[in-house]
Formats: C-alpha cells, structure tokens, sequence
C-alpha cells in the first residue's frame, strides 16, 4: 500500500463531489425530477454503465474567513438492477474534527412513478472503516434500500469544513480552512459512469482574487455579480464514462477537470507549510531523540554516512501506522518526540521524525509535499498525498529523502516518485517543483551466467545476478515484506518459470535485511531436457535469454499491456531502467549453430533495445541491452518504448536451432 | 479425585505435548509467541467471557511493519463490552511503552460497508507503539458477552499460527451444574486438567512449544493442520438445534411482494429444478452478501422481507429468504450448517463447527439432487466439491441433524477427451472432439443454460484456436454429460526452423488448470489440498498427411501407489499417431508424499512431456 500523506482524505474528497453536487433545484418539483428522469434514458442509452448521474449540483458559499457552506443535490438513475444495488447505501465520509455532513433530503423516485421520502432518523452516522491511518474519520449514511431499474435516488446534502484544519476555539473555526482566508476546490467533471449535468458553483467575496484553470477538457463557465459576492458558474452536460487505459498516467492528469483556488501561488503555500511546522514544533530535539542520533551516527566518517544512516533508520524502524495528534492533525507533522516514542506515523510524521534527527545531528532540514500518483497543475488548490524531508546542502539546495518510501531500499530518495512534482516547506518559500529523471543505470538488473548443453538436452549452468537501486529493492520486497519461512519459495519460482524440471544445485544470496551492498544472487543449476532433441537438431532458448526473475514484481515492464496499438494518454512504468543479460553457451560436441533468433535494434529517447547471439567456436554468446530511460512517458513516446519492450520478449521467447555437422557426442 | 485425576492425566499431558514439540527452531520465523492464554468463563446468569492475554517477541521488520503492528477486535457493543487490560511494550533495551489512548481508535469493521442493519458492529483497532525488533508485545483483553447472546458457552481454539508458540494455555470456567463437551483435533488425545473452585469447574488445556505453520500453497486452513480444541457446554445436537430453528422459522416469512416475486418466477419456470433455479439466481444477484462471522450477532437471522427490502444479509438472512422462496414455490427446503473445518466433533454440540450457511433443496422424485443451494453463488455443476467431507447441521430437521457427506472422489470427478485430429497438406488440423465429463467436472447447469458456449468453451482447450460446429449433447444429466464437436475450420500449426511444435492439451478442469504450487522445490510442511479429486483421461488420434513424419514425441510414462497415478503412452502405427495420457489425482497429498506427487506432475505436464516435433518428410 502506498503511504501517502492524509491519503484517504485527499481521494475521498473528489470522489465524494463526484458523487454529490449541490442546489438549486426547488424542492417539490418532482414533475421536473420525473421528466428529468426519463429523458435520462435507460440501458440501450448508456451501454456498459448500470446507472446514469441524471444531474450532479455544487454549490459553494464561500465566506471572507475562507469557511465554505455547501450545498449539493444529486439524483442517480438506476440502469440496471446491479446499478440498483450499488445504490443500497450512500455514505459520505468526513474528518470530525474540521469538517461536517449533513443529510437534508434523500427520496426514491420509482418507475411507476412514487415517491418514497426516506426518514432521516434512519440516517447513521458512524466511525469509518479504516486501515493504516486512524485519525477519526467518519461516515454518514443513507440506507436506501432496495433500488430496481428504472429507479432513481435523490440525496441532498449540506457540508461545511475542510478535510483538515488547525482547529481554533469559536464555533465555526473548525472548519476554516488551513489557509485562514483562503478556499480552493478540484472539481473533476469526469466520472466513471453517465452523466447527463454537472455544474459548480462557487459564491466568492468579491474581495477575494480567484484564479481558476479548467484542464483537459472543456467545461460552459459564467461570473456573475451577486451582491457583494462574485458568482462563478462551470457545467458540462453529457459527460460520457471515462475509459482510461492500462498504464497510464493518473486520471486526474488527462480527465477534465476545474481547479479553483484563491490562494496567489505556491510561495505562499510553501511559507505557510514551513510556518505551520515550525509555529507548532513539530522538529524540536528532545534528549532521547539527541541520544539516539548520537548513537546511530558515532562510527559515521562524513556527513554523507550520518545522513544515510539517519535516514534508513527512520525508513526501516518507523513503521507505516497513523494514529491521530488530535488538534492539528493534517498539514502538521507529529513532533519528533511524539513518533520517536511510538515508533510509527505517516508519511508525513515519518518525514518529520527525519526533519528532526537531521537537525540532530546539525543539519538544515525542512519538510515538502507531494503528489505520488499525479501531476500537481499549477493553480494552487491543494494536490498533495505525500510529505518527504528535505537536506540543505552546502551549495544551498536541497536533497529530496523520503523515509516512507525507502524502508529497505538502497536510495534514499525513492527514484519510484521520479517526474513528480513537489512543493518545499521552506523559510525562503519556493515555487512548484519536478524531481528529475533518474538515469536507468542506477537501477540495474544484471545477470550474467554460463551454461553448457548436452547432447541429450540437459541444461547444466550458472548465473550471477546483481540488482542496484530501484531493481535491487524489488527483489529485496520479496523477502522483508512476507513470512521469513517462505523466503526460499522466490528462488523456486524464479528457477521454476525458466523451466519446471529446473533443480538448484547451489545457491548464495546476500542478506536482503542488509543495506550495505546491492542484492547478489547465484544460482547453479542443471535442468534435465530442456531441449528439444532430434536426431541432428537440437532446440533451445539459453537459461539467461528467458530472463531469470522477470516476474510481475521485479520486471513489471514485461507484464505491462504492449497489445495497444496506440496510447491517446501518457503512461507510466515504475520507474526507470536498465537491464543487461549475459551468457556463453558451450554448444554439445559434434553441434554448431544453424538459426538463432535476431532482432533489430530499437533505439529512441525513450527505451531503446539491443540484444543477440554471436557463436564462438563450440560455444554461443548471448547478450542482451534494455533501457527505459524514465517512469512517466508522453503517449508520442509509446512506439518507442513498445518497440524496446517486445525486442526483448521476442528474445526471451526465441529458439535457437543446432545441427549436428559430426555425429554428435553424448 | 481431581487431585488423582491430575496425577493420572500428567503423564498423558506430558506424553502428548511432547508430540507438538517443535525442532525448537526461531530461525525461520519472524515472531515468537512467549505466552498466549485464553479464558472463557459462563456465568451463572448465561453471561460469557472471553479474556486473552499474550506475549509476543517481534524478531524481525517484517513482524512490526507487516503482520504484527495491529491487533484488530472486532464486537458488537449492542451485547458485549471490550475491555482492555493490557497494551504495553517493552523494547529490546527493556523500556515499556503504554499505548496511549490516541491508539485505540474504533471503527466500522470493513465487512459492513454498505449494510445499514450491521452499522452498530465496531472494530476496534490497537495500534501497538514501541515497536522494534526484539520488543515483545504484552496484550490482554476481555470481551464480555451479555446474557442470551449465546445460549451456551461455545468455543474454538487453534494452537498455531504463522509464528511458534512456546505456550499455550485454555482455561474453560463454567458452573458446577454444567458440563463441558470437549474434543481436540490434529494431536494426540489430550485431556483437560479439571478443577473445581467457588462453584465453578475449571478445565484447563496446555501446550506447549507449537512450530509456527507456513503459508503454504494450497495448503489447508491452519484450523484443519495445527492442534485444534472445541468446546460447548450444550447438552445435545437436539438442544444446539432449537434456537436456531426458532431463528430460521420466525425469519423465513415472506411479504406480499416477495410472494408476487414467486408467483411471477413460477408462472415463467416449467419444472421445479428450472424453478428451483430462478429462485436462487434471484437471491443471489438481488441482495448482496454481508461477510459477517454469523457468532459477531449471536447467530441472528433477519426477517426475509427485511432482507430483501435492503438489498443486503448475511449468508443466513439470504438463507431464510432464499428458503422462504423455495418453500412459497411449494418446493421442499430447509436450512443447513456446514463445517467450517475438516475435522468434525460429533460429540461437541457447538454452532461454532459450523460456518455457510446453505439451504437444501430436495426436488420431486426423477428429479435431481437434493441441491445444497450456496445463497451466495450459483455453481455451475450440480456437484459442490467445496463441501465434500463436510459435515452438515440440519436445525430444522426432525430426522438425524448431523450428516457428513462423501469426501471428494478422484472417479466421480472424470473428464475424457477423445480427440481425432488430422493434419492437412496445408498444416491445418481438422476433426473432432467428445467429452465425456462427470462430477464436479460436468458443468450442467452451463450446459443446459448454453450448450453451444459451454461446450465450444472446453473444446477450445482441446484444440486452442478453433471455432465448432455440430455441438450436440449425446448425454446431458446432472451426472454425467457427452458432448462432441466438430472444427469448423482448419486450425493452422505453425511451421518455424523446418519443424511444426504440437503441444498436447490438457483435459478441459484437469490438474494443469488447477495451478497446483509445483515451483516450491522443498519439503511441504503441511500437506497440499487440491480444490478437487480428479481423473483425466485424453486419447488423442492424429493422422499425418505423406508429407509430413514425426520428429520427436514425449516419452511414455507410468507412475503408480502415490496419492495419484499417470500414464502416458504414444504409438505411431504408419502416419497415425495415438496419444493415450490418463491421470488420477487425489485431494489430499501428504507432506512426506509431496516431493513424489511433484515430480509425477512435472512429468505429466513439462514442456517436453507435451511437445511433439513435426518434419518434413524427405
């Protein structure tokens, strides 16, 4: 799972005004619902869907405090029964502690025309399922029942707060926004069903400067003057269920969708980020915390050491478990006394207990939030799920860590977040910012073997696997994180997948709980008739062309979907690479090679592939090169990248063919 | 006499808990369990207590950061009351950690998502600080049920897990006017040390250094592998039924929607099995299932009515409604219990052996079954090997109420392929397949439903590629179905290196579709369960054209006296090549039988044992 800061907060919250929009429809005019409800269509209208969004209405009044009243009415159409029982039960979630949801209406409106009104007593309010961060979030629920097809379902509801606050004492200050004075929304007029209107509108004090930014698509915009407020107006109407693709980028990076926001620009969200933390002391160094540091840095030589050993300390002994700090939990980072003493945060108390034991040990450290996922666009309404420390060096930068992502991970900046974008929590302030590509050769998957046939088909060789940064940390998940007894059975599978008669004869492995060198595999084995065998022809693929360990895990690259002819949207693997695959084959006597598989190279800015055979005397080289130059792709990249790809399956799947030129030697 | 009796029974005890003793070995493990003891008490007003304690050492990340950083306790706090005494670390340099209030934090259980009636069911989630390697965890808890909840102590105690205890201990209290039934399983006999104290009668079983039990595939429950103890204090079967008939009676009743349901379900369907049919598919897409261990609500049944309105229930609420149903269709139906675990104490009448709920179904005579109607799913076979060797309770039943039913059987579950192929000049293959399927491996209800589909759908295993034609059912019962087609069109063989590759199919539902775990070259610790006996049996014909000869053929082959046996045979008489592979496999492979039952299968179905090399002829 991935850690993410407030991360169930910040993907309910656009599911929730996907779901829910508000006014202004005049309660009682059912006649209208009903005609709406009709000309919404029915199963041959909206193929595949079970159910149709018939409208989707916001409305957010937004006061000079940055408060938010709002109110949203949505009415959804059952297509199908199936569509029906995902109707059964609505619920909204919300954080109790900055936020509130309230249920005004919820009615049935049924194909043969009734209206049933559903009791708000029945409605429950509950403590929300959770797992990984418990910080006292909530539902409410409608229980609608049975819903067929043909039926639709009214809810309206009111809401005010934001996800997170900083709670104050005054009766509504819970739930102004972090930024006091400041309202930003993501609207996303995309969904994965039917719908046939969705509109926003936000009611903004005409004191306040909105900036807003419809992305990847086009949405009907409007401003008007209401009083002393400016109304803004977005709808769409006949908005088709988005189809995404395998692979690709984020939704929310190619879907429509509206940012709206009256915070200036990221400076100010960074300054007030760095404020936050600082008003609070989240980084203050208490004796054991200084005791600790102090300990894990003795032995170190340079500053590079503490820095590394500081940060998989964190990574490795603070595990991944949220637990709430109450008041201010959100954009605040739990002290560095609070999670050195549990041992456990999120994302972002992990970055903080780092923040803390640098400045320990005298650095200059702050905290920075991201996006693992998506694209932040540059409209500054808030996009982040993830919070990583920051190291100012000598020259004034800063070095990216990133404690929750590399527990057990050679690097120290997880190069999986690579092209992702970033904004620090720094006293200077700073823009919006990418981290940088991270050259394929800092991932290497290397094997390098030797084999030699027999003339009855038996396979009987070695190989040497080494795997550095990305590639090296997924081998080592295969072992930290399952069952100790169950750690042979990845050996197995990989000599398994080669060839199931495939038996070990010797293995040695590097501790995948040490950090201290990159993970090393050897492995020797003997594989009883592995090749076809004919009178004078022998058929064969060399152990290390199939590409030992190219299972989901460590090469996901092989198991994405090539079949697409063409991408309309960006795509992403996990991160980029380099894999370079080696053997010499000596060839059974009496046997030279007649045919083996050949593939052009693939070259290009994006992946490129070399691979193939050369014959020595009585023996057979293979070597085999491939690069992915990075994690996220343009869709204009895909030929390329695809090209590269399938050069080295066809490789893997490739069949060399011996003939006997002397009576061959058993 | 107790005293005598625990002198009696200590050497017994003694022997016994030698047997479980492990290899000592931590090295493979990531926790060890120092402690764990669990303490069920009935109170004379039918009150129950569930107190556990343990202690646990963390030995490695994985064990804090993956399996052993929560504890999650679920309740219902409609009944009972959670109380914790304990949660304290103490970390490797000894320091104690107290989880502070912020790491108790009670949830909605995830199960009840979307299902308004179980909104009041609470998870509560401890969160345990401190943690590091070598750290042990100390928790302690009670859950106190209130009286009537249950109407008699029931329990159920696994001693094992994925990490070795060094001990174990259950004490069961109950008042000296009660009994406790009792049975322990997967272990030698092991008697209770028996006390008597303030009313009370104390039971206590001990173990003591259990191996941790791996995950291993295919592997049976943990339950059905490690020592396993049950215990009730309720009398008779008789007694443990009729609560629960109450429940089912009072529960299947039906409104006047639901009986207009069935009146139009039975105006459409002809005969009752097609009825019976309608009625189950109905329950099964029209409400969606609750995952609720049905003992979190004291075994309630929610009216059937009820259910229906809310479109969601428990595997027991769609039980009632699916039986009221059956029952308003003038079917004849009644509720059944099915054994969560292999092993069955008869002698224990306790609800807690049991798990699904089904419903079963018995049709007029010349009709088949009797059907045990899952209201979760609808299968496609007649047969559910799911509940072969299971045991089922029959609450309702006035006749016997316990029954276990046959174990899987390797014969009954039989598929034969009879395949004749012929290979044009154009390297096409043309011919024709029968199937002849049985047990669980004859999809009936598939069959009836669309003969064409179903049956092109098997035969493409047979011949990959190919399109039928003259689909017809020679024999279509809920036993045994023939089925044969035609290739419609000439399915090509690839020709590369001069050489055509033919690889021999596996039979349609035979051990190569049951993803057996054969990668795992070392010794099981636990043994394999297969989803089904089976016995395959392929004989294949084909004929060459002059042009073309045979380059290679797989080896014949002959295993026999495993839990399983295989043969293969391949005969070229002129240019027709014969293929005659069968197979027998059991459902259940022994440890010490794995590593033979592995390599009998990796000759059944390797590369070379299927590939078959065509040439030119010269």
């Amino acid at each position: 799972m991935t850690p993410k800061l407030k991360r169930s907060y910040r993907l309910l919250l656009p599911i929730l005004l996907l779901l829910f929009s508000a006014p202004d429809l005049t309660a009682g005019d059912d006649n209208e619902i009903r005609r709406l409800i009709r000309e919404a269509g029915d199963k041959s209208d909206h193929p595949g869907s079970s159910r149709v969004l018939v409208f989707d209405r916001t409305v957010a009044d937004v006061q000079e405090s940055g408060l938010t009243y709002v109110d949203q009415e949505q009415l959804t159409k059952a297509l199908t029964r199936s569509g029906g029982l995902g109707l059964r039960a609505v619920a909204f979630s919300y954080d109790p502690q900055s936020a509130l949801v309230q249920i005004k209406e919820a009615r049935i409106y049924r194909k043969n025309g009734t209206i049933e009104e559903i009791s708000l007593e029945h409605v429950c309010d509950y403590p929300q399922p959770a797992r990984a961060i418990y910080w006292g979030m909530r539902e409410v629920m409608v229980p609608v029942g049975r819903i067929d097809a043909g039926d639709a379902v009214y809810i309206k509801i009111f809401r005010k707060g934001f996800t997170y606050a900083l709670l104050g004492d005054e009766e509504d200050d819970r739930y102004i926004p972090p930024m006091r004075g400041h309202y930003y929304d993501i609207v996303p007029f995309w969904s994965s069903v039917p719908v046939k209107e969705k509109s926003y509108t936000a009611l903004v004090p005409a004191s306040k400067t909105i900036q807003y930014e419809v992305y990847n698509g086009e949405v009907t915009s409007s401003v008007h003057r209401k009083g002393d407020k400016i109304e803004y107006r977005w709808s769409k109407k006949d908005i088709k269920p988005f189809k995404g693709e395998p692979n690709s980028v984020g939704a929310s990076d190619v879907a429509p969708k509206l940012l709206v926001s009256t915070s200036p620009d990221w400076i100010a969200k960074s300054l007030w980020f760095h404020g936050v933390n600082e008003d609070y002391g989240s980084f203050a160094v208490t004796p054991d915390v200084q005791a600790k540091v102090d300990e894990l840095t003795a032995d170190c030589r340079t500053d590079e050491e503490k820095v590394h050993v500081l940060t998989h300390w964190v990574a490795n002994e603070i595990r991944y478990s949220g637990i709430t700090m109450g008041k201010g939990e959100g954009f605040t980072l739990h002290t560095g006394e609070m999670t050195f003493r549990d041992r456990c945060g999120v994302c972002k108390d992990k970055a903080g207990m780092l923040v803390t034991m640098l400045r320990a040990a005298g650095f200059e450290s702050y905290p920075a939030m991201t996006m693992a996922g998506s694209r932040i666009d540059y409209i500054p309404a808030d996009q982040f799920n993830h919070c990583v420390t920051l190291l100012k060096r000598g020259e004034g930068d800063y070095q990216l860590l990133d404690p929750t992502w590399v527990p057990f991970v050679r690097e120290l900046w997880s190069s999986a977040e690579q092209q992702q974008n970033y904004l620090m929590g720094v006293p200077e302030g700073a823009d919006l910012m990418e981290t940088p590509i991270s050259p394929p050769e800092n991932h290497y998957y290397r094997v390098k073997g030797k084999s030699r046939l027999y003339r009855c088909g038996t396979l009987k060789g070695e190989f040497t696997l080494t795997a550095e940064g990305q590639s090296d940390a997924r081998i080592r998940r295969a072992f930290v994180r399952g069952h100790k007894a169950l750690w042979s059975g990845y050996f197995d599978r990989m000599i398994h997948a080669i060839s199931p008669r495939a038996e070990i004869d010797k293995l040695e492995y590097t501790d995948p709980y040490d950090l201290s060198s990159h993970i090393t595999i050897r492995l020797a084995y003997t594989i009883p008739r592995y090749a076809t065998v004919l009178d004078d022809t022998i058929l064969f693929t060399p152990c290390v062309a199939r590409f030992p360990g190219s299972d989901a895990g460590t090469s996901y690259f092989l198991h994405m979907n090539t079949s697409l002819e063409k991408r309309r949207h960006g795509f992403r693997t996990r991160c980029s690479r380099l894999v370079e695959l080696d053997e010499t084959v000596i060839l059974p006597e009496g046997f030279s090679v007649k045919e083996f598989p050949e593939q052009e190279p693939v070259a290009g800015s994006a992946a490129s592939f070399e691979g193939g055979y050369k014959t020595n005397d009585g023996s057979l080289g293979y070597s085999a090169r491939l690069v992915l130059e990075k994690r996220v792709y343009e869709a204009s990249d895909y030929d390329n990248f695809r090209a590269a790809v399938r050069g080295i399956k066809k490789m893997m799947n490739g069949t060399v063919v011996l003939t006997a030129d002397r009576k061959g030697e058993k | 006499m107790n005293t005598l009796k625990k002198l009696l029974l200590a050497p017994l005890f003694l022997f016994c808990a030698s047997l479980c003793l492990s290899h000592g070995a931590t090295e493979d493990a990531d926790a060890v369990y120092l402690e764990v003891k669990d303490i069920y008490t009935l109170g004379e007003d039918g009150a129950l207590s569930h107190r556990h304690a343990h202690k646990v050492r963390l030995l490695t990340h994985c064990a804090f950061s993956r399996l052993l950083g929560e504890s999650f306790l679920v309740y219902n706090p409609a009944f009972q009351e959670l109380e914790i005494h304990e949660c304290r670390t103490f970390m490797a340099d000894g320091t104690a950690v107290d989880s502070t209030p912020n790491a108790f934090n009670e949830v909605l259980p995830g199960f009840c998502r979307q299902a308004p009636a179980f909104n009041g069911l609470r998870e509560m989630v401890v969160t345990h600080l401190g943690l590091e390697c070598g750290a042990v965890i100390c928790f302690d808890y009670e859950i106190r049920s209130a009286p009537g909840f249950f109407p008699f102590l029931m329990g159920e105690e696994v001693f094992g897990g994925t990490s070795p205890i060094e001990k174990k201990t259950v004490v069961v209290r109950v008042p000296e006017t009660k009994a406790v039934q009792s049975a322990v399983f997967n272990h030698a006999p092991l008697p209770s040390f028996q006390g008597k104290e303030d009313g009370y009668t104390t039971y206590t079983w001990i173990f003591k250094n259990l191996p941790l039990v791996p995950g291993e595939g295919m592997a049976d429950d943990i339950a059905d592998v490690a020592p396993r103890l049950v215990f009730s204090t309720c009398p008779s079967w008789l007694e443990a039924a009729r609560p629960l008939k109450k429940r089912f009676d009072a529960a299947a009743v039906l409104d006047e929607a639901l009986v207009e349901k069935v009146a139009s379900l039975k105006k459409k369907e002809a005969d009752p099995l097609s009825l019976m049919r309608a009625i189950h598919g109905f329950v099964v897409s029209d409400v969606a299932g609750v995952s609720i261990d049905p003992s979190l609500i004291g075994y309630a049944v929610r009216p059937a009515a009820a259910t229906y309105r809310s479109s969601s229930g428990t595997a027991d609420d769609k039980a009632a409604l699916l039986l009221a149903m059956l029952r308003e269709s003038g079917l004849t139906a009644e509720p059944v219990l099915v054994s969560q675990h292999r092993g069955f104490a008869s002698g224990v009448p306790s609800w807690l052996q049991f798990r699904g709920c089904r419903v079963l179904c018995t049709l007029e005579a010349g009709c088949p079954g009797p059907f045990l109607l899952d209201p979760g799913k609808v299968g496609q076979t007649v047969h559910d090997e799911g509940l072969a060797g299971r045991t089922i309770f029959k609450p309702c039943s006035l006749g016997r109420q316990v029954v276990t039913l046959a174990p899987s059987c390797g014969q009954a579950n039989k598929v034969k392929a009879k395949v004749d192929l012929v290979l044009d000049i154009k390297k096409g293959l043309t011919g024709t397949v029968r199937l002849d399927l049985s047990g669980a491996l004859n999809p009936y209800f598939r069959l009836v439903d669309g003969l064409e589909s179903a049956a092109a759908e098997r035969m493409r295993k047979l011949v990959p590629g190919a399109e039928f034609q003259n689909l017809r059912a020679l024999v279509l019962s809920a036993e045994r179905s023939v089925i044969t087609g035609t290739i419609k069109a000439p399915v090509p063989l690839a020709e590369k290196h001069g050489l055509i590759e033919y690889t021999l199919p596996g039979c349609p539902g035979g051990v190569m579709e049951m993803g057996i775990p054969l990668a795992s070259r070392h010794e099981r610790r636990t043994p394999l369960r297969l989803p089904r006996a089976v016995t395959e049996e392929l004989d294949l014909t084909l004929t060459l054209p002059d042009s073309v000869v045979v380059a290679s053929m797989p080896e014949a082959m002959e295993v026999t006296g495993l839990p399983g046996e295989a043969a293969a045979a391949l005969t070229l008489d002129g240019n027709v090549l014969r293929v005659k592979r069968s197979l027998t496999l059991d459902t259940l492979v022994a440890p010490d039988d794995f590593g033979m039952v592995r390599r009998m299968l990796i000759e059944w179905s390797a590369p070379d044992a299927l590939r078959l090399v065509l040439k030119p002829a010269k």
